[in-house]
């Protein structure tokens, strides 16, 4: 029993979980990285862990959210059909990669997360163009909400759902794939193309996103890509991590936050290529 | 700006309970029934997390004791349950990452039979197939 790397790794998920809940991302996208290049983690175990951490952090989330009734719980279960399979089909992909193409992959994942965290969805209400004609089944998805600091009622529509399905699938196989949760791709698109005012989307990708992450974790977990020492420490500080950020968030300067990050996630792309040609820093 | 509720009491509206405060003139925000689920579907995710993080907890105060059980692979569920009465710190931690990846697939659970108890039909049938793929994904994984 190695202490030394436990406690390396429970510090690697608080990090990754403080991080990304003050930024916005689920943990994963900083965790798999450090575990791999700094600690020496199988990528496969590294991504198994992360995709047991989501689904920790996705569900605390949830939680909070389901209480503030910000979720569209029905939106959310029709996007989960999408993104299940996607996450199945990422997972299984991954099995067959090696680690060098994994971590090349994974590598321009965090180039296309960097590169976002510049151009930031702002985090406003988004005015929503009420759709008259939605009926039937599109129209069982309109609902509303009350909005937390301005405490007005905001009733919206959803539009685009296939669209929306087609982006869930994606985002559920980059889940699967890379063990991150997916909703850097997910909230945009309810925000931009579906009508979904800002915080019911991130209420809702957080619903989803725990689906999505158990998809691919059985996957994971039943080819043995489930480290109970490396997914158990990482699991608990991704959760203290991101159960510390609504304490801080208030005192910290969340755009400068988001380019730091930005430069970390790009710093990170870069080690992660050469490690995909199996060079090494450290 | 009252509502005039005639000779009746004026009722409570239901979104008061789920804590989101106080209500513009256009009636709850969804109906109770939908409200109720979400606050069952919610304190089933808590529950689970925590019950995880208890675990695991456990698994790592016995591993400091007995650190010579520590697995790196995570024992075949039968198996889970015998090494936990010998002691075996990680297969608390195996239990416990079990009750996580089983949360949300209670989540689905429960919130189809909301569902269907609410005559959701599409709904029901929706959560229902998300159920069928998880299943799914346990079944290909293990072939």
């Amino acid at each position: 029993m190695d202490w030394l790397m436990t406690a390396a790794i429970l510090v690697t998920g608080i990090g990754g979980g403080l991080l990304g809940a003050l930024v916005g991302l689920g943990g994963g996208i900083l965790v798999v990285p450090i575990l791999t290049l700094l600690l020496g983690v199988p990528i496969h175990h590294a991504i198994g862990a992360s995709l047991v951490a989501v689904a920790a952090t996705s569900s605390t989330a949830a939680s909070t959210y389901l209480d503030r009734h910000l979720t569209n719980v029905r939106l959310g279960m029709t996007m989960e059909t999408a993104t299940t399979i996607g996450g199945i089909l990422g997972g299984l992909t991954a099995a067959l990669l090696n680690r060098e193409i994994l971590s090349g992959i994974f590598a321009l994942a965090l180039v296309g997360m960097g590169i976002s965290m510049f151009y930031k969805v702002k985090d406003e209400g988004t005015a929503i163009a009420l759709n008259p004609q939605a009926s039937g089944f599109m129209a069982k998805l309109a609902a509303a909400y009350q909005d937390p600091y301005t405490h007005q009622r905001v009733d919206y529509q959803v539009r685009r759902l296939p669209l929306g399905l087609g982006l869930s699938f994606i985002a559920g196989n980059l889940s699967g794939l890379l063990g991150i949760g997916g909703g850097a791709i997910k909230v945009p698109a309810m925000v931009l193309l579906m009508g979904v005012p800002m915080r019911v989307a991130s209420a809702t990708s957080n619903f989803m996103i725990g689906v999505t992450a158990v998809a691919s974790a059985y996957i994971y977990y039943t080819r043995g890509f489930v480290d109970p020492l490396v997914a158990g420490p990482v699991a608990v500080g991704i959760f203290l991590g991101a159960s510390l950020t609504p304490r801080l968030a208030g005192k910290i300067d969340s755009k400068a936050i988001t380019k730091i990050m930005a430069v970390i996630l790009l710093v990170m792309a870069v080690e992660m290529a050469l490690s995909a040609f199996g060079i090494r820093i450290h | 700006m009252g509502r005039d509720y005639g000779n009746r009491p004026p009722r409570k509206p239901a979104v008061e309970e789920a804590g989101a405060g106080p209500l513009g003139d256009n009636g709850p925000l969804a109906p109770a029934a939908d409200l109720r689920l979400e606050k069952f579907i919610s304190q089933v995710l808590r529950t689970g997390v925590l019950t995880c993080l208890f675990l695991v907890g456990i698994g790592f105060i016995l591993l400091a004791f007995h650190p010579a059980g520590a697995m790196h692979m995570v024992l075949p569920f039968r198996e889970i349950f015998p090494a936990m009465i010998r002691g075996q710190g990680t297969a608390f931690i195996d239990l416990g990452i079990l009750v996580l990846l089983a949360t949300p697939l209670a989540r689905v659970v429960i919130t189809g039979i909301g569902f269907a108890w609410q005559r959701e039909w599409p709904f029901a049938l929706i959560s229902l197939a998300v159920l069928l793929i998880l299943v799914a994904s346990i079944i290909i994984g293990s072939h």
